[in-house]
């Protein structure tokens, strides 16, 4: 049986996958219409803003991280080892990835809240090769 | 601890296997993630002030004499909400070492008793109750399996909030350049061993409580209220009652500035009453579950 | 040589005294038995020789050693608790495997015996399980697993076949013969009283907390025999009668629909010519016996010591 550990694991996937696919999605979808708005906001505060291309990029990657949360959440319920622990460990590793990447492309965008952006893929790697292993075998 | 029956290899076995138990459970995930969360939030809420201050500063300010504007401003208030430090203590902590970092030291520090007992309030209780220790009590003495579990609680809490720091660090290199690197490290890592110190008698406290009651709900319950309770009887007597402010040193959470005061003196005269309370406190958890039934 | 030394043991509850002033001594390398009622004082008694249960006053001493320093005994001693739980989010090979380097072993030694340990009792299969995904009877298999762990030397088993099909309370009854044979002490609460016969050298009789009697079985069963004799419908009054009227018989008890137990003295003549008096007076009344078996003699006395208690 399914250890609780992976039962609020994948609760948690769920729960930031589902809210980080729905704002960065919105984010997408009007990126276009808002983004002339941002940079003359922007040449009035002096606050540098990035390239449309790279927020598109940015967006785009936490859509497919969110994808991966939610796909792996469901292998962790049915403790599959490539739809949970292979899956899982894509996600961190492009998350860290991810950030790392809009560190040093964008540092300026980088708020407060991205620092759990950054702890919950440590986490997941932490417990899915450490802790659960030996239970995402199927 | 003479008349208790300590073996380190079995405290190394039960806090082992202690630690792992725990993570597996749903309990333990969700303290985990949830820690992090909020610690990071406290990160947060120390920096987003003065970012958006600094934001909102006029143009033809430099960044970081914006940044420095938003610090006085915001810095003093924190302060004198979460301590009755001196001005010159004040002045130490905002000027001479980087005021970010001990805005979000004070909060830490303010923070933990309340992780220390999330993490600590089933350390024994659970297992009093549903007779879940009795095939450990046949092989081991039940000083390991109480010292084993608190050092693991201790290990896995302090590598909770080792992360956080750590996390935190990342963000102000990365973010905040107008401090040096050495030095924000530098003072980073005295707050993360004055927290490191501070943990002990809170998870102390808690694996005593935990003792004490088969239900690991009540034993939440009377550790988080407790504080919550004694805090503000503190805060009321601190600021109200002149005669009564020292009733505040009767726990561990009077001293708790003392472990980033500027005087060395006081800085050791904290670790030493830390260490005391963790001493009384694990003495006290140690005699009642060694004479209970179990 | 001793292997449980309990002495002046007393268990004060907040509302009962569980145990009040037990002393006796066990042998090394015999079965021995521990009967009562319910809340004699059996399971209390158990736990505190587990160190458990602190004893208000008195000790305990397993095989020399006081048990408040368990871990000295690395194994030596070991129990089938009645109410212990495992860890519910771990493999249960991983909990014995523990339990195993306590008792002093390396980590490739201690999977080695939890191995074993496990297939033992026939859950090899369900090693990697939780132990809360398993059925009633597999979670005390695994507590019977934990118990014949290592090298023990004495086993405390309080019921160890209550709650297990036939096929299973046979193979424990198997294995724990097998121990026997191997030296182990060991030490049996049960209800079931034809097997505490069977198996037991010696039993300890608790009432009310106290020691009633610790006694060889043979002792206690060597004057006393019972017969139980079932007929097609219930005896009259006379036929009780006459049955009590034969030279020998101590006692006719009811004890079901056309069910007789029937206390006999066997010292001065044989079951069977006892047996033979009883269905010659009764066959004139038509009251011919269906089944005559072998009762427990055992059980004549603990009821006797126990005023008539269920055990």
């Amino acid at each position: 049986m399914r250890p609780g550990g992976l039962t609020a694991l994948s609760i948690f996937n769920f729960v930031f996958g589902g809210l980080a696919g729905l704002v960065n999605l919105i984010s997408l979808a009007t990126l276009g219409m808002f983004y002339d708005k941002m940079v003359e906001q922007s040449q009035h505060s002096g606050q540098p803003i990035p390239s449309k291309a790279l927020l598109y990029t940015l967006s785009a990657l936490a859509v497919v991280r969110a994808a991966l949360l939610i796909t792996a959440a469901i292998g962790y319920l049915g403790q599959r080892k490539f739809l949970g622990r292979t899956l899982g460990n894509t996600y961190a590793v492009l998350a860290l990835g991810s950030i790392a990447f809009e560190i040093s492309q964008a540092p300026q965008s980088i708020s407060p809240f991205n620092l759990v952006e950054f702890v919950y893929p440590l986490i997941t790697l932490f417990l899915l090769n450490v802790i659960f292993r030996k239970d995402l075998v199927r | 601890m003479t008349g208790f029956h300590v073996r380190r290899d079995h405290l190394k076995l039960v806090a082992g296997s202690y630690l792992r138990t725990s993570l597996r459970s749903g309990a333990g995930v969700i303290f985990l993630v949830l820690s992090m969360i909020v610690g990071l939030v406290l990160a947060g809420i120390a920096v987003i002030p003065i970012e958006t201050l600094q934001i909102a500063s006029k143009n033809g300010q430099s960044a970081e004499m914006a940044f420095n504007e938003a610090v006085s401003k915001f810095g003093p208030g924190v302060i004198s909400a979460f301590t009755n430090a001196s001005d010159d203590t004040a002045r130490y902590w905002l000027v001479n070492q980087p005021a970010l970092m001990t805005l979000f030291l004070i909060m830490m520090l303010a923070f933990l008793p309340f992780l220390a007992s999330l993490a600590g309030f089933n350390q024994t209780s659970g297992d009093i109750g549903s007779k879940g220790m009795r095939y450990l009590l046949l092989r081991t003495e039940r000083a390991n399996i109480f010292l084993g579990r608190l050092v693991a609680t201790y290990v896995f809490t302090l590598a909770v909030v080792t992360v956080i720091f750590a996390v935190v660090a990342l963000y102000t290199v990365v973010k905040v350049p107008y401090y040096g690197t050495g030095e924000t490290l530098w003072w980073l890592l005295r707050g993360w061993f004055a927290c490191a110190i501070f943990l002990l008698p809170w998870v102390a406290l808690a694996a005593w409580v935990s003792t004490t009651m088969e239900f690991p709900f009540l034993s939440l319950l009377i550790m988080e209220l407790g504080l919550v309770l004694w805090i503000v009887i503190v805060y009321v007597m601190t600021k109200n009652l002149e005669q009564l402010h020292y009733a505040q040193y009767a726990t561990p959470w009077g001293f708790k500035f003392w472990l980033i005061d500027p005087n060395p003196g006081k800085m050791l005269g904290g670790i030493a009453v830390m260490l005391g309370f963790t001493a009384v406190f694990t003495w006290m958890g140690l005699r009642h579950f060694d004479k209970r039934d179990l | 040589m001793t292997a449980i030394a309990i002495k002046n043991v007393t268990k004060q509850f907040p509302r009962t005294k569980a145990c009040d002033d037990i002393s006796f001594e066990i042998p090394k390398g015999g079965i021995y038995g521990l009967l009562g009622p319910n809340g004699a004082g059996k399971t209390t008694l158990f736990s505190i020789c587990a160190g458990f249960l602190r004893a208000t006053s008195g000790e305990v001493h397993v095989l020399g050693c006081d048990t408040r320093k368990i871990s000295e005994l690395r194994g030596r001693l070991t129990i089938l608790p009645q109410d212990a739980k495992f860890a519910a989010n771990m493999p249960v090979i991983e909990q014995i495997i523990f339990f195993s380097q306590l008792n002093g072993q390396n980590r490739a030694e201690a999977e080695k015996d939890a191995a074993g340990a496990l297939a033992k009792v026939g859950l090899s299969d369900s090693a990697a399980a939780s132990a809360n995904t398993l059925s009633h009877g597999m979670y005390k298999r695994v507590g019977i697993a934990q118990a014949f762990l290592g090298k023990p030397e004495v086993i405390l088993l309080d019921e160890p076949t209550a709650g297990l099909d036939p096929a299973s309370a046979q193979a424990i009854r198997d294995l724990i013969q097998e121990l026997h044979s191997a030296g182990v002490t060991l030490v049996v609460s049960s209800h079931n009283l034809a097997e505490i016969q069977k198996m037991c050298e010696a039993v300890a009789i608790l009432d009310k907390g106290k020691l009633v009697t610790w006694s060889k079985v043979k002792d206690l069963t060597q004057a006393d025999r019972m017969q139980r004799m079932t007929f097609s419908r219930d005896l009259t009054d006379s036929e009780r009668a006459a049955i009590a009227s034969v030279e020998g018989v101590r006692g006719v008890e009811q004890d079901g629909p056309g069910s007789y137990r029937i206390a006999m003295d066997s010292s001065k003549r044989t079951i069977e010519q006892l047996s033979a008096e009883i269905v010659g007076k009764l066959v004139t009344t038509g009251a011919v016996p269906r089944s005559v078996e072998d009762g427990v003699a055992l059980e004549t006395k603990y009821l006797e010591m126990t005023a008539g208690k269920k055990a």
